[in-house]
């Protein structure tokens, strides 16, 4: 297990302790508010806060997640849609159950409270209220009846002499001197015995203690408010309940102490008596008072109840629906994860990523499915690496081949040129793969022939077939034997065709050569042995007979004669030059300047020549070569003369160019000599074969000239070339080692040398 | 409960359509040192609204916390508090006395009111209010003297407690109200 899953499942044990921790609360809020209201009271503010705080928590946590879903969505990436839906699933399965709970508790949850409250408790309450009160109104009229009777005792008598001086009472000490009528505070201590009252208390209208009287400890009177003093100095005796302090309930009467002039005016006096209510009648007005209260209180807050169950119940729904909804996105992000990185991988497969492995996490099916995945890459991959490396071997074995192969798909385009093909066909390195096959003739007209003649072949049959293609390239005309099959067909649609070629120019040339030079010899050896018994027998004649012979005898045998000696000559200096065509070579070697060598040539041909114009560019420090002089003395001689002849033809003066260079390459060093004219150039139907004897566009002359000097340059281990220019007139071009025959030049390509 | 207090009214007062209700008024405050002590005299305009009155008549205590405190006000720095003292008041009906209540469980000091009016004037009136005993108040100082009187939400019953929360007309305060105090 990774240290993610390890992780995931701490998030998802962190967020249901949450959910519970917040739940729990929530039902002990509910349950403490139910049996106590005081516990209730407590943890309301704490528990709401709570619960508030971790429904913010979870909102932002889901409103975090709904962005990232919402992008994935938009940027459609892999698994977002199946996130979604089980995101969907999810929360349809756990919040709509949790919805129905809701309306269910929230009314029963108001039926509850209801049913606490009940209209006959309330009048009941109401009724022993009532009762409580009459009871005490009772006594309240039998204690304003005392209170009023003691006031009419006090009343009788004068108006005191001065106000009571408590400091002086309070005076061991002090010395009161009582005025007759004073009943004095014994008298008030009487009257108070005497009525039952707690206390009794003389005030001046002003509300001023005059005289009291109390049962209890305390020294300070229960003074009447000034609102009870108003309503007494108004004419009307104050009686009411008042619960004072823990001692319970008492009655406060406030009467006035008549005068004599019978009314109250600002100088009368006000009796204040404080009655104690019986004790059990106090515990049971109490005890109704505070039930009553408390009934009436609970009625008030019914309605805020229910709101405040309703709250905390919807508080828990809201709790409950967000952590359902973020397990919601949690479990459908960990379930799809697997699956989305399924589709990454795919769609990285299909785009050509071959290394995609994906972790295997779980062990159920998904991981059964992401592990055969794994497997799947890995066969591919290797079976890619296997196809890489057959190619890069069938490239590295079409590469050596000295055939051209050519390759073509079902639709006859290229797919496939090896290097030997491009060098055949002259393409150089232009990319022609995918082009069809007639769309090469466009740029390379010289291919048309080669196009023409394999494209039948394409169409009209499957079988093998075979067939010699010649072609003109710049290099002259060149003959390929091509061979075709269809390949191998896959189904009913053929997978193309394949074509190999090869250059037998060179080939048919060797063979001509070697067809001339055993022609040449049997020549040289047929004809030339008669020739001299010929000549012989004419001379002989010519000496034995001619001096004998009348005159006009002698005349037609000497014309006779000198003729066939003549022409036994010619014949003679024609079987010699086939016979040296025909000759094995032996060349003497010896290091020679060729720029001099030429220039002696040219020197020659110059002065023979008086109109033609010999231009020389030579390469001022070409290195001296190793040939033979005067063989090659000859193919100068061969290749000048026929300069001079082709521009002979054009009526205008021959200009004759002549040039030397050094050329430096990988297979050693060269040296180029180049003849050109500006003459009438060579027909393009011999172009290829003006190396062959009698092979030319001249009327006289051997016809053996340039088959000549190939047999010289080619002996040399060199090549030589004949192109038109482009231009007028046509340029012959000789490349010689510098080192002689043995030298690697003859890997410049013997092919080439036409 | 302080800092709930003050989340509280943090979020009462960026509430929309909010305003800070002033049913209490302090009219007039005057304070003096006796005996070592910081003594208040006060009056305050106490008025209850319909939502309040109706609690109470339904026989939902009330309780009111008066404050007062003794500011030396500093440079640069908060002003260091000389003295402060709480004091509760608790306002209930009666219904067998047909009258108000008024207690305050600190000192004990219990008084019945006919009407309503009679007893918001008795807790408005603020006597010799002890708010602690003070030393090294410097005659020469100037101190700032604070008074407030505010109803107790969280001593309410829990179910009125979310209304009140939420509903302006149950927070009942005087505001701080400061003056300029002279040992």
């Amino acid at each position: 297990m990774g240290v993610r899953a390890v992780k995931q499942r701490l998030a998802v044990a962190a967020s249901v302790g949450m959910l519970s921790v917040s739940l729990l609360g929530s039902l002990v809020l509910m349950s403490a508010a139910i049996q106590n209201s005081g516990r209730f009271g407590t943890l309301f503010s704490v528990l709401l806060l709570t619960n508030l705080l971790g429904l913010a928590a979870f909102v932002v946590l889901i409103v975090i997640n709904a962005r990232d879903l919402v992008r994935q969505l938009r940027q459609r990436q892999p698994g977002a849609r199946l996130t979604l839906r089980m995101l969907l699933i999810f929360v349809a399965l756990s919040v709509l159950p949790i919805l129905v709970l809701y309306a269910f508790s929230i009314n029963l949850l108001a039926r509850g409270v209801d049913s606490w409250f009940d209209v006959r408790i309330g009048q009941a309450l109401d009724d022993a209220l009532e009762l409580s009160r009459s009871a005490l109104d009772l006594r309240m009229r039998e204690v304003l009846n005392q209170t009023g009777k003691v006031a009419e005792e006090l009343g009788v008598g004068s108006e005191p002499s001065s106000v009571l001086n408590l400091d002086a009472l309070r005076n061991p000490g002090s010395t009161i001197v009582a005025d007759a009528w004073d009943p004095g505070p014994n008298d008030l201590d009487l009257l108070r015995r005497r009525v039952g009252a707690e206390e009794l208390a003389i005030v001046t209208a002003q509300g001023r203690l005059l005289e009291t009287s109390s049962s209890g400890t305390d020294l300070v009177p229960n003074l009447p408010s000034a609102a009870i003093l108003l309503q007494v100095k108004q004419g009307r005796s104050y009686t009411g309940l008042e619960p004072i302090g823990s001692a319970g309930l008492y009655i406060r009467v406030a009467v006035a102490v008549p005068d004599g002039s019978g009314s109250v005016g600002r100088g009368s006096r006000i009796l204040q008596a404080l009655y104690p209510v019986a004790a059990q009648m106090d515990d049971l007005a109490t005890s109704v008072e505070t039930a009553h209260a408390k009934y009436n209180e609970l009625v008030y807050l019914r309605e805020k109840l229910k709101l405040s169950f309703a709250m905390t119940l919807t508080l828990v729904l809201l709790s409950s629906i967000a952590t359902a909804i973020w397990a919601a996105f949690f479990s459908a992000r960990r379930l799809a994860a697997p699956i989305t990185d399924l589709a990454a991988g795919t769609a990285a497969v299909a785009a050509g990523d071959y290394e995609t492995t994906l972790p295997v996490t779980t062990a159920d099916d998904i991981g059964f499915l992401v592990s055969s995945f794994n497997a799947m890459t890995r066969r591919i991959a290797q079976a890619r690496d296997e196809i890489e490396a057959q190619h890069r071997y069938l490239n590295t074995l079409l590469s050596q081949l000295s055939s051209g192969v050519l390759a073509l798909g079902p639709d006859g385009r290229v797919t496939t040129l090896n290097d030997a093909g491009r060098r055949i066909l002259d393409i150089g390195e232009a990319a022609i793969t995918g082009e069809p096959l007639a769309a090469l003739v466009a740029q390379r007209e010289h291919l048309r022939p080669f196009v023409e003649g394999v494209q039948p072949q394409l169409t009209e049959s499957t079988q093998r077939w075979q067939q010699e293609i010649q072609i003109f390239s710049r290099t002259g005309r060149r003959v390929l034997m091509c061979r075709g099959s269809s390949l191998p067909t896959e189904g009913a649609e053929s997978a193309g065709y394949v074509i190999v070629f090869d250059d037998v120019t060179v080939l048919i040339q060797g063979q001509r050569d070697a067809a001339w030079s055993e022609v040449a010899r049997r020549l040289a050896h047929e004809i030339k042995n008669p020739l001299t018994p010929i000549q012989l027998s004419a001379e002989r004649l010519r000496q034995k007979y001619l001096s004998k012979m009348a005159p006009a005898d002698a005349e037609t045998l000497d014309r006779l004669t000198t003729t066939i000696v003549q022409q036994v000559d010619t014949m003679k200096s024609m079987v010699n030059t086939f016979s040296d065509y025909a000759r094995t070579p032996t060349i003497n070697q010896e290091k020679t300047d060729l720029n001099k060598l030429i220039s002696a040539v040219v020197d020659l041909f110059r002065s023979a020549n008086p109109d033609a114009s010999f231009e020389i560019e030579f390469a001022p420090d070409l290195p001296t070569a190793s040939v033979d002089a005067g063989r090659l003395r000859q193919v100068f001689n061969n290749l000048i003369k026929n300069a001079l002849e082709a521009s002979g033809a054009t009526g205008s003066p021959p200009q004759i160019r002549v040039t030397t260079r050094l050329l430096a390459s990988e297979a050693g060093d060269h040296i180029e000599i180049a003849v050109a004219d500006r003459g009438e150039g060579i027909p393009s139907q011999i172009l290829g074969n003006v190396f062959e004897p009698y092979v030319t566009n001249k009327t006289k002359g051997t016809g053996l000239g340039l088959a000549i000097v190939k047999k010289i340059v080619e002996e040399h281990g060199g090549l030589v070339t004949l192109e038109n220019n482009d231009g007028p007139g046509a340029c012959a071009t000789i490349r010689l080692p510098l080192d002689g025959k043995d030298s690697p030049a003859e890997a410049i390509d013997n092919r080439r040398a036409v | 409960m302080q800092n709930l207090l003050a989340v509280w009214a943090l979020l009462v007062l960026l509430w929309p359509g909010t305003t800070l209700a002033r049913d209490f008024t302090v009219e007039s405050v005057a304070g003096r040192i006796s005996d070592g002590q910081f003594i208040v005299d006060a009056r305050i305009d106490v008025q209850l609204n319909d939502s309040t009155i109706e609690a109470l008549e339904n026989g939902v205590t009330l309780e009111f916390e008066l404050q007062a405190s003794l500011m030396r006000p500093r440079r640069l720095w908060w002003d260091a508090e000389v003295t402060a003292v709480t004091r509760r008041f608790l306002l209930g009906r009666h219904a067998l006395a047909d009258g108000y209540t008024l207690r305050e469980p600190g000192s004990g000091q219990h008084l019945i009111f006919k009407n309503i009016e009679e007893a918001l004037a008795a807790l408005g009136e603020v006597h010799d209010f002890k708010a602690g005993h003070i030393k090294g108040v410097a005659a020469a100082d100037k101190y700032r003297g604070r008074l407030r009187l505010r109803l107790d939400i969280e001593a309410l019953p829990a179910p009125l407690r979310p209304i009140a929360y939420i509903s302006p007309s149950w927070r009942l305060s005087s505001g701080w109200y400061e003056w300029v105090f002279v040992p």
